[in-house]
């Protein structure tokens, strides 16, 4: 059905991103307001979008009536509509505490970090909403691009890191359009859903398989799926805090959906994307990076490293999860990008609002943090037990999902990671729990009065609407998956 | 028609290009910022003073 309300959901902050700059640069106080209104507009929208995707199936809109496959098209269906509102809900979270971070930290700089931060919510919409292989080369790229400037404007070594990221972001921006490019010259244009007729002809092609090899490697580099994540821990640390709670929930997690994408565009009964030793191998991919990324979680001293190294083990969950080839498995990715999102969020809000009391994120420094910052420390513990995987929090679920299609194919390896890291994140989370519960820091003072040095609120209120969604999410995923997760899956995917 | 050149390929050229333009730009100007807090851009260097700091 033709519909442009979609367009609207990412043309807001779009907009807006332009208008923040320039009103910004006259008047500070004008940019919070504009940026939760824009944001909140987005969600909403996003909301209606998803109510219409459910009732009348996929909207589409075509790029000033250029018609595809010549033109651009924006369609939206349940999955994307569901990365939509996911993106602009958490944006719109995270903002509350990007906003105090930014005016301590960038004082006199905040317009052009609220211009970033805007373009890379817009892009970030982009990429979920275009149907055209090239298009969502250039979205990846404005995503990128953002990213590397509002890393930079981090402190300590965050300009070498975000740097490293450059390199790694361009290689991979260059398999993806080399991939993108070879298939053009096959099929003769770059709407995927045209593509996807002419594939079943070229199967087997070897100029087609080095097509599908390029756009994966790619997007695997963007993720960060081990062993091309070398990038992500220094990059996602350094940013700046208020960067750091937008681009780490969301990123890699839009990035595994775009892989889902082109899984559920291109391949149909009468073509396989690969074939079951790449499924299998893939599979074995993903579960030894899960290993070997908890294990190198085990060996960080610092907080916000240690939660970047999760996030790559998370991202292996994911990659294996949709590579299982079963229907088990594919509700449990999408479900736990819904999932990790939002436990990303939780504890990197949390880290942030220990950070700017603390100033430090040091195993060390959080000591006796849970009689200072009691609603804070409750907060993290709720992510923590989601990132674990302890009922009745959201990270349980999908996590059980993922076990469950791992069994059913048989991928025995990819259970046992599954488990491993469970059991690895447990022993990481409760160390923490130990320094912040039962230790004493030594410079605490003696009467209860000075102890308390809670967040602001700006943080705080954000971080426990999180840790409450993750309960939410969690006592909610049997309706959530009948409603809609299993609704995302082409029907027939699984035969 | 058939003797129209098609122009999709140059117009995807062209954006790959600005692109490419724009991601120099910043990576230019990351490198300023790197050459400004470490006086160098010798990679051996760089991760010597961040070890000394």
């Amino acid at each position: 059905m033709k519909s442009n309300l979609h367009m609207y959901v990412m043309a807001v902050p779009l907009l807006t991103a332009f208008m923040v700059n320039i009103c910004g640069l006259y008047n500070r106080k004008v940019i919070a307001p504009m940026v939760l209104g824009a944001l909140g507009l987005s969600s909403l929208l996003a909301v209606i979008v998803l109510n219409r995707t459910l009732t009348l199936g996929s909207l589409s809109y075509t790029v000033g009536a250029w018609t595809p496959p010549g033109g651009i098209e924006l369609l939206v269906d349940p999955l994307s509509a569901l990365m939509l509102l996911l993106i602009s809900a958490v944006a719109f979270i995270a903002t509350f505490a990007a906003l105090p971070c930014v005016k301590r930290d960038l004082e006199d700089r905040q317009h052009i970090f609220f211009t970033l931060y805007l373009i890379l919510i817009a892009g970030l919409m982009g990429l979920v909403l275009t149907a055209d292989a090239f298009n969502l080369y250039v979205m990846l790229e404005i995503t990128s691009i953002t990213t590397y400037g509002l890393i930079a404007l981090g402190r300590g070594r965050a300009p070498l890191s975000s740097f490293n990221y450059i390199i790694m972001g361009s290689v991979a921006a260059s398999f993806y359009l080399l991939g993108v490019g070879y298939l053009y010259l096959l099929t003769g244009t770059l709407n995927m859903a045209h593509i996807a007729t002419y594939l079943p002809a070229l199967q087997g092609s070897a100029a087609l398989a080095t097509a599908l090899a390029f756009i994966l490697v790619g997007l695997w580099i963007k993720m960060a799926f081990f062993p091309l994540h070398g990038w992500l821990p220094r990059a996602y640390s350094d940013a700046p805090d208020g960067a750091g709670v937008l681009i780490a929930p969301l990123m890699t997690k839009v990035t595994v959906y775009l892989m889902i994408r082109l899984m559920f565009t291109f391949q149909s009964p009468e073509f396989q994307l690969v074939n079951m030793d790449i499924h299998n191998l893939i599979v074995w991919v993903a579960a030894i990076g899960i290993i070997c990324a908890s294990s190198l979680a085990l060996a960080q001293r610092n907080l916000k490293l240690m939660l970047t190294y999760i996030i790559i083990a998370e991202v292996g969950y994911m990659v294996g999860g949709a590579w299982l080839a079963n229907e088990q498995g594919m509700i449990g990715t999408i479900l736990h990008i819904v999932n990790d999102a939002l436990m990303t969020l939780c504890l990197f809000l949390a880290a942030v609002a220990i950070a700017y009391r603390t100033g430090s994120l040091q195993f060390e420094s959080l000591k006796g943090l849970y009689r200072r910052m009691p609603w804070t420390m409750a907060a993290f513990t709720i992510g923590a037990f989601a990132m674990i995987g302890v009922p009745p929090t959201a990270g349980f679920f999908s996590k059980w999902y993922l076990l469950l299609g791992g069994i059913e194919s048989g991928q025995w390896i990819y259970v046992i990671a599954l488990i491993f890291s469970s059991l690895v994140n447990a022993i990481l989370f409760f160390r923490i729990i130990e320094f912040a519960y039962f230790q004493k820091a030594e410079d605490e003072p003696a009467h209860p009065q000075g102890l308390r040095m809670e967040a602001p609120m700006m943080i705080l209120v954000p971080l426990l609407l999180s840790a409450t969604a993750l309960i939410l999410i969690g006592l909610g995923t049997g309706p959530l998956v009948e409603n809609l997760i299993s609704l995302t899956i082409p029907s027939g995917f699984f035969g | 028609m058939n003797q129209v050149v098609n122009p999709l390929p140059h117009v995807l050229m062209l954006t790959a290009i600005v692109v490419g333009v724009s991601v120099t730009g910043v990576a230019l100007a990351v490198m300023i910022r790197i050459y400004r807090k470490y006086g160098t851009l010798e990679e051996d260097e760089i991760l010597h003073k961040i070890e000394n700091e």
